[in-house]
């Protein structure tokens, strides 16, 4: 019995086979195969190969015969999956971002075809974190194969929490999605818990954001951080994913918050007063406050800006929304999710090639922060 | 007759300037589809090369990682295999930059620039190689004013602030001063709302004699060395660069200029551009 291995659709097979065994080395290493495209698009159509998942590259151009792109075949396995007619497997975009930028960008299009879009700069940058993330979407697959149905108590077992948590923390639109979409097929249901809950910030977030919205220099803070964060679980994520996708649930943070605070909102709290209510409430010596980037207004950080994350490089601006800019997204975010907001500075200098910006916030902002 | 000889002259005088001026032209235009065809090739190059300098990267990792911990014990190969990696990376930073101004030479469109922006890119992609030939590269940018030029095309601001640094880089090689650059952008002032570009060095300065002549084309202190030179002989060019920086700012409506560097500089080049016009 052979390995289970992903299979990685791309049209340069030697530079590819670089990719695959980078993503084959260390102590997540994966089983990753180079398939030609024309090969993968006859095999994994016809269920001949049935692969964990496919990882795929959108520019497809390098093969005599091939017109397409990874797009297409990507849809076309999404189609033989919702009818039932192949294996339900994650889809992952694994390109470059120059190509992404010339077949994708700003078409949202394809958004909901990937359960992941991962830059081949990635696999150099942060293998494990690539491995990881490729574990954690097949873990999802696996879960959500195992349920025919999802009822409530599928769902807290899904989502790790109780029921009252689930009333409490959770979203009502998210388990009617998550429902529906397993009804539907794995897929669409895994699309939804991958991208609209584990990848977007609204219900959850991730380590950086938790460190924004607590007022804290996680780097900075060094082991103090590390012992913060231990004592932050009853609100952290143990759902299917949780050990690939490190999250903690936003509301659990906030009611927590409430707790300590005397019943004030952690949003109103600046970034020294959240700094200093969490080194008295702890007791813990080297906590450091955050200090916001340069041309990002405000001291009540909470967000993070969405034009400095899509960078092939992301950087983690935090931004306090009320000093911000409103950004609105190029498909509809489910109502759980967060709003998008950009630094000022970094909105400015991107107006004039993003429409997406919120020109009124543009020009309040403009005024009042002109001579700074 | 006398009349007739003088319109002669000054007929065969008229078409003597014209010659030297079509010849002038010609050789400008030739230079122009020289440096557009170079341009070109490097963009197509740098498309071509992406993937395989990505997949280069990460077998070359693999062969160091492995490489390292098989002679472990063999101190000498450690650092230059070392050594290889660092170069690599300085490489790596510095192609990532170039490839971004060769996609930004593909966009044919001219639209208003920030010059905020441009010098935030400069940094992030130059930071490393000029970290690793020891230069202090600083930045000064407003933090809430994205100076946005009148329409450019983009990859401009980013060849004249490249076609600065490779020449500061000369200039501080040549010289024994603590390597120092710094580069800001503000606006003149509020009753000039030009925007500016300063880019200074600590380099060994440029003389009295050339003050006047290096925006001029294949004006150059020297001639290019053997390839067994030792660096600092290397520091030589080909006298194009800042002719394309004073084209690129004339043709932007802007100036550029040699001016007072900020103390403890010893170079500083000013680029004026006209702003991009405000909405209220």
């Amino acid at each position: 019995m052979t390995e289970p291995w992903w299979a990685f659709v791309e049209d340069r097979p030697e530079e590819a086979k670089s990719f695959a065994e980078q993503l084959g080395t260390g102590q997540q290493a994966l089983a990753v195969r180079v398939v030609d495209p024309l090969k993968a698009r006859e095999a994994l159509l016809t269920g001949k190969i049935v692969p964990i998942g496919v990882l795929m590259d959108v520019d497809l151009s390098a093969v005599t015969g091939e017109y397409g792109t990874g797009l297409g075949i990507a849809q076309d396995i999404r189609g033989k999956q919702k009818a039932h007619e192949i294996a339900d497997y994650p889809i992952i975009r694994l390109a470059g971002p120059k190509p992404v930028e010339k077949i994708v960008g700003g078409d949202p299009s394809s958004e909901d075809l990937f359960d992941l879009r991962i830059s081949k700069n990635e696999v150099f940058r942060d293998c494990l974190s690539v491995q990881l993330r490729l574990t954690g979407v097949k873990r999802v697959y696996d879960q959500l194969s195992g349920f025919a149905e999802l009822d409530d108590q599928m769902l807290d077992a899904l989502l790790g929490i109780t029921a009252q948590q689930r009333e409490e923390w959770s979203h009502p639109a998210l388990h009617s999605r998550l429902a529906d979409g397993r009804r539907t097929t794995v897929h669409v249901a895994a699309g939804t818990f991958m991208r609209g809950l584990l990848l977007s910030p609204g219900l959850l977030i991730d380590e950086t954001l938790l460190a924004v919205r607590l007022g804290l220099d996680r780097t900075g803070s060094g082991d103090a951080w590390g012992q913060l964060v231990q004592r932050l679980v009853n609100f952290k994520f143990n759902g299917t994913g949780h050990k690939e996708f490190e999250r903690w649930w936003a509301r659990g943070l906030e009611d927590w918050w409430l707790e300590i605070s005397g019943g004030n909102s952690l949003a109103s709290f600046t970034i020294s007063q959240r700094h200093q209510q969490l080194s008295n409430h702890f007791r813990l010596n080297g906590l450091v406050p955050l200090t916001m980037a340069k041309g990002s207004a405000g001291e009540r950080p909470w967000r993070l800006c969405t034009i400095s994350l899509e960078a092939d490089e992301p950087q983690y601006v935090p931004v306090d929304p009320s000093e911000s800019v409103r950004v609105t997204p190029r498909i509809d975010q489910p109502p759980w999710a967060d709003p998008q907001y950009a630094a000022l500075g970094t909105a400015l200098r991107a107006e004039n090639d993003d429409k997406r910006l919120n020109r009124s916030d543009l020009e309040r902002l403009r005024r009042k922060y002109r001579q700074v | 007759m006398k009349r007739a000889a003088e319109t002669v002259d000054l007929v065969e005088q008229k078409q003597e300037e014209l010659q030297a001026a079509e010849a002038r032209f010609a050789d400008e235009a030739a230079m122009l589809r020289f440096l557009a065809t170079l341009g070109m090739t490097t963009s197509e190059f740098s498309h071509e090369t992406g993937m395989t300098f990505d997949a280069f990267r990460l077998d070359f990792k693999r062969v160091f990682e492995v490489a390292a911990q098989a002679k472990r014990n063999d101190r000498n190969f450690v650092e230059q295999a070392e050594r290889a990696q660092t170069m690599l990376n300085r490489l790596d930073t510095l192609t990532s930059y170039l490839n971004a101004l060769a996609a930004a030479r593909s966009l044919r469109s001219m639209r208003p620039v920030s010059l905020s922006k441009a010098v935030e890119r400069f940094e992030r992609g130059i930071g490393a190689q000029a970290k690793s030939q020891e230069i202090d590269l600083r930045i000064e940018t407003p933090p809430y004013d994205a100076l946005y030029t009148q329409p450019m095309h983009e990859a401009e601001i980013a060849s004249i602030l490249l076609n600065f640094y490779t020449n500061s880089v000369k200039s501080l090689k040549r010289s024994k001063n603590k390597r120092r650059i710094l580069v800001s952008a503000d606006r003149v002032d509020e009753l000039d709302p030009r925007v500016r570009l300063r880019f200074s060095d600590t380099g060994d300065g440029i003389p009295d004699e050339n003050r006047k002549r290096i925006f001029d084309p294949f004006f150059t202190t020297g001639t290019a060395p053997p390839a067994g030179a030792p660096d600092s002989e290397h520091a030589t060019g080909t006298g194009l660069g800042l002719w394309i920086v004073d084209q690129i700012v004339a043709n932007a409506g802007g100036e550029v200029s040699l001016a007072q560097p900020p103390p403890s500089y010893s170079t500083c080049f000013e680029i004026l551009l006209p702003p991009e016009p405000e909405d209220d």
